[in-house]
C-alpha cells in the first residue's frame, strides 16, 4: 500500500526461497504454484498493515513484466480482476524500471537525470533515467547476471542457495586480496561474469582440500572482483556524461560490500542513493512508487492487458 | 448471476449464468494474437445485461491443460471472487471435456499434452499423463471417447479411432461448461484462497525416463 509522496503504507513481502533452496535455484513450476496461492493472502496482510479497507484504494499497479511467465500471468490477471470488479483503474509497471524507481522510496526528492546500476538475479543493467523520465540501457551483461554469478559461486563454494546473501556473509570474516580474480572484460559499458566464475571454479579445483578460511578468503576475493567490476562501469558512465544522481537498485544492491564501496567510489562524484536493504530485494513498495512516477506521465492503462515476460525497462 | 471460466484448452469458453439458466455465453479457440481474456469477460458480463457488482459465484476450470490458460482462467476467477466476496469453485477440466458429447457425456476424455502424450480421464478415476503409445492398452474396450483437439484420435491409436465422438455429436464448450457449472454449484465446496492451485497431473513413466537419461 503507497500513497502519493510516495508513502509507503506497508510492504508485505512473501519469499520463495526457501521453496526452491533443496533446488538450488528457481524452479519457475514451483515458483508459478506458490504464487496462485499466496497471492491474495498477501494481499489482505497489506490492505491490514496499513489499516486500509479495499473502498479506500484508488488505483491497482502491478507487475507487467519482465520475469517468469508463470509468476507475472497470475499477477496481472488477479490484479486487473479486482481492478474491474472494483471499479478501479491498473497500471501495469515495469519491475526493472521499479528497482531505478524504489530510490524515491528512500529520498523522495530524487529526479532525473540519474545514472542506475540494477543488478539482480536477472539482470545487470546500467541505464539513465532521463529527464524526459524515459529510462535507456546503457549496458547489460553479455553473459550471466551479478546475481547468477553469486549464486553460482556459492554453489562453487559449498554455501546454500541464494549464494548473494551466503557469500556476502562468509566474505566478512575473509581477506578479499587473498585471490587476484580477473576483472570481467566486455566491450564498452557491458558486463561479463562467466569468467570470473571459471576461474573461482579452478581455483577451487587446483586445491586439495580447503580451510574454513580458505573458503572465506576465496569468497570475499570473489565478491570484490564482482563489486569492482560493476563500479568500474558506473564509473565510467559518469565520467563520459556525469549525471548529478547515482542510483542503485535489486537485490544484489543489499550486498554490502558493494554497498560500502559504492559509497567510497561513487559518491564523490554523484549523490548517491542505495535503498535500504529490503527495498533492494523485489518487493511490491517500488512497484507502487513506479506506478506513481508512471501515473504522472501517462496515466493508468486504457484497455487491459497481457504480463510480458521479456519486458524492458518501458 | 454466476460466472464459468474455462481456458484450459485449445477451445476456451466463458459462461454467464442466473440460476441454473444461461444468459451469455462466449466461445472461442485459444490465439496469441487474442486480447486478454477480461475484455471477453468484461463483454460475456456485459452481454448477460450485468456489471461485475452483480455476480454472485464463480467457477474456472483448473485442468488438467495449458500452463498459460490455467493461470489465467484461475487467477481472473480468484481475483474476482475476492474483489467481490463471492465463493470461488474449481472443476476438472477433463469431465467438462467429456460433457461436450452431445446426450450423455463421453466415458473417456483425451486431451494432447505435446510430446507425444495424453492427458487421459475415465469415468470415476482421477485425470493422469500417459504416453501415447500406451493409450491402446489403457482405453476401455467399449468407450465413448471426447479428444481435443477434435479428429486426433486417429493419429495416436488409429484401430480406435470410431470411438471417438464425430464432429456432428460434438456440442460448443461453452455448453459443457453451463451443465459442469450447475453440477459444481450443486454439489461442491467453494475453496479458500490459499487452496486455488492449477491441478497437476505428474509426467508420465516414460516422460521421467527420458528426462533422467543423460
Ligand atoms: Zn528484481
Amino acid at each position: 500500500m503507497i500513497a502519493s509522496g510516495p508513502r509507503l503504507l506497508s510492504n508485505v513481502v512473501r519469499s520463495q526461497d526457501a521453496l526452491h533452496a533443496p533446488f538450488g535455484g528457481v524452479v519457475p513450476e514451483i515458483a508459478a504454484r506458490a504464487h496462485l496461492q499466496t497471492l491474495v493472502p498477501v494481499i489482505e496482510r497489506a490492505l491490514e498493515n496499513a489499516a486500509t479497507r479495499w473502498e479506500q484504494v484508488d488505483a491497482v499497479a502491478v507487475t507487467k513484466g519482465p520475469g517468469l511467465i508463470g509468476c507475472l500471468l497470475v499477477g496481472v490477471n488477479l490484479a486487473q480482476a479486482i481492478a474491474w470488479a472494483r471499479k478501479l483503474p491498473v497500471i501495469g509497471v515495469s519491475h526493472l524500471a521499479a528497482h531505478v524507481f524504489a530510490a524515491q522510496l528512500e529520498e523522495p526528492e530524487v529526479r532525473p537525470p540519474v545514472l542506475g546500476l540494477v543488478v539482480s538475479g536477472g539482470h545487470s543493467d546500467l541505464i539513465r533515467w532521463q529527464q524526459d523520465g524515459n529510462i535507456t540501457v546503457i549496458g547489460r551483461t553479455i553473459d550471466d547476471a551479478a546475481g547468477e554469478a553469486f549464486d553460482k559461486g556459492a554453489r562453487i563454494l559449498g554455501l546454500p542457495f541464494p549464494g548473494g546473501p551466503a557469500i556476502d556473509a562468509l566474505a566478512a570474516q575473509g581477506d578479499p586480496r587473498a585471490v587476484r580474480f580477473p576483472r570481467p572484460r566486455a566491450p564498452g559499458l557491458d558486463f561479463s561474469f562467466s569468467g570470473v566464475k571459471t576461474a573461482l571454479l579452478y581455483e577451487v579445483r587446483k586445491r586439495t582440500s580447503i580451510s574454513s578460511q580458505d573458503r572465506a578468503d576465496l569468497a570475499a576475493s570473489y565478491q570484490e572482483a564482482i563489486v569492482d567490476a560493476l563500479l568500474q562501469r558506473v564509473e565510467a558512465a559518469q565520467a563520459a556524461d556525469p549525471a548529478p544522481t547515482i542510483v542503485l537498485g535489486g537485490g544484489v544492491a543489499r550486498n554490502r560490500r558493494l554497498r560500502e564501496a559504492a559509497q567510497a567510489r561513487l559518491g564523490k562524484t554523484a549523490h548517491l542513493v542505495i535503498p535500504a536493504p529490503e527495498l533492494c530485494t523485489d518487493n511490491a513498495a517500488m512497484i507502487g512508487a513506479a506506478a506513481l512516477i508512471e501515473w504522472d506521465r501517462r496515466g493508468p492503462d486504457p484497455a487491459p492487458f497481457d504480463a510480458d515476460p521479456s519486458l524492458g525497462f518501458t | 448471476m454466476r460466472l464459468a471460466i474455462d481456458t484450459s484448452g485449445v477451445d476456451q469458453a466463458l459462461v454467464v449464468l442466473d440460476g441454473r439458466r444461461l444468459l451469455a455465453s462466449d466461445d472461442w479457440v485459444r490465439d496469441r494474437a487474442d486480447p486478454p481474456v477480461l475484455v471477453r469477460l468484461d463483454a460475456v458480463v456485459r452481454r448477460a445485461g450485468g456489471t461485475p457488482d452483480d455476480l454472485d459465484a464463480v467457477v474456472a476450470a483448473r485442468g488438467p491443460g495449458s500452463f498459460t490458460g490455467l493461470r489465467v482462467g484461475l487467477s481472473l476467477a480468484a481475483g474476482l471472487a475476492y474483489a467481490r466476496h463471492i465463493p470461488l469453485y474449481v472443476a476438472d477440466s477433463l469431465p467438462i471435456l467429456a460433457r461436450r458429447a452431445s446426450g450423455d457425456p463421453a466415458t473417456v476424455a483425451l486431451r494432447d499434452a505435446g510430446r507425444r502424450e495424453v492427458y487421459a480421464w475415465r469415468d470415476g478415476e482421477a485425470a493422469r499423463r500417459l504416453p501415447v503409445d500406451e493409450l491402446a492398452g489403457w482405453l476401455p474396450a467399449a468407450a465413448r471417447i471426447m479428444v481435443e483437439p477434435a479428429g486426433s484420435l486417429a493419429g495416436w491409436v488409429p484401430g480406435l479411432a470410431h470411438l471417438e465422438v464425430p464432429p456432428a455429436e460434438r456440442r460448443p464448450l461453452s455448453a459443457a461448461l453451463l451443465d459442469s457449472a450447475n453440477w459444481t454449484f450443486d454439489s461442491q465446496k467453494p475453496l479458500r484462497y490459499d487452496e486455488v492451485q492449477a491441478l497437476y497431473v505428474q509426467p508420465a513413466a516414460a516422460e521421467e525416463r527420458r528426462r533422467k537419461a543423460p
